[in-house]
């Protein structure tokens, strides 16, 4: 049980490296221009 | 057909119906029919289904990269997150073994070391996805690595020895494959038996488990009663496998309340046979034990004289 916090700190620094992991291939995407973007 | 659901207490012809099961159940030394007893709760991990949730964003990003015409961000993209979803899959059944080795007395470490399989595919997919995200080479190895530890520490890794007796001559790994075997026909009968839309066959067959289950943690506590108790494991729970699979597949099309009957009769056959069983292991322990103490009764007695 005592090591049960270390297990969740663990846990914790895992879920935000893939999140933010995740997250910043998400914001890599370049932005895709419409038609009224690309005609100006 | 459908078949109306009633208990012990319910009036009618269904509660009579439940007491007559109980009654039953009770003369072949099962107890309560209800008992919770020798049956695993389900457990469910939540971080473990987190792992799943996770990865989300990463579908987004490979599909709309595929929109903006940038096929290595797609792949990047894709192939990250088919390695964390891989990840998270492997971790839950790398849990689901963990849970039946620690549940039993004498097993074999798993043949396919899921967990650390499952900590590999983060340091992946985590390293693929930096990589997406236009991250380098550092980045992509280093956060690989963290999530990899991170993984370790948060969920372990597999059991790396066999448990219980030692597992390394045949005679005691032929022990392990046999319970396990027969830890695997109990799931398939189960399985079986939940397709029935019956209550009564439901909580016969959980009783019929849970007699069967005594018996194996009596052979697990130990090994030597295998050999007598092989006829159940072989001949009568292969006939329980084979009658619960036959009943479920034909139920439906045959509608006879005599079939019911007697699938529910050899259903508390087969349990009270199982109860003989457990008890005639015990039994034989006790006659070998009556013969060592009078041997050794004879031999201080020779001593004295």
């Amino acid at each position: 049980m005592g090591k049960g916090w270390v297990r969740w700190l663990a846990f914790g620094v895992l879920a935000m490296t893939v999140l933010v992991s995740s997250c910043q291939a998400l914001a890599a995407v370049p932005a895709i221009e419409t038609s009224a973007e690309r005609a100006l | 057909m459908a078949r109306r659901y009633g208990g012990i207490h319910s009036p009618g012809e269904a509660g009579k119906r439940a007491r007559q099961s109980a009654d039953i159940a009770g003369r072949t030394g099962s107890g309560t029919p209800a008992s919770l007893a020798g049956r695993n709760a389900l457990r469910l991990d939540i971080r473990a289904r987190l792992m799943f949730l996770l990865p989300a964003p990463l579908l987004i990003a490979a599909f709309l990269s595929l929109i903006a015409g940038d096929l290595v961000a797609t792949l990047l993209a894709l192939a990250s997150f088919v390695a964390l979803e891989g990840g998270a899959w492997l971790l839950s059944e790398g849990q689901k073994a963990l849970r039946a080795y620690e549940a039993r007395a004498v097993a074999r470490r798993p043949a396919v070391p899921r967990l650390i399989l499952a900590a590999a595919a983060a340091d992946i997919g985590v390293a693929l996805a930096q990589l997406a995200g236009g991250g380098g080479i550092v980045a992509a190895f280093g956060f690989g690595a963290l999530a990899a530890a991170a993984h370790i520490v948060a969920f372990g890794i597999d059991p790396m020895a066999n448990k219980g007796i030692d597992l390394s001559d045949a005679e005691h790994g032929r022990v392990a494959d046999a319970l396990a075997d027969a830890e695997a026909m109990l799931r398939a009968i189960h399985d079986d038996a939940l397709s029935i839309p019956d209550a009564e066959i439901h909580e016969r067959v959980l009783c019929l488990c849970d007699e069967v289950r005594a018996l194996l943690r009596r052979i697990e506590q130990d090994p030597r009663d295998l050999p007598r108790a092989r006829q159940y494991l072989s001949v009568h729970l292969v006939g329980a496998r084979e009658a619960t699979r036959k009943y479920a597949e034909n139920h439906d099309k045959l509608e006879d309340p005599a079939l019911r009957a007697d699938y529910l009769a050899l259903l508390g056959e087969l349990e009270a046979s199982f109860a003989r069983g457990r008890d005639k292991l015990l039994a034989d322990d006790k006659t070998d034990l009556e013969v060592e103490i009078e041997v050794l009764r004879d031999r201080l007695g020779r001593e004295s004289a």
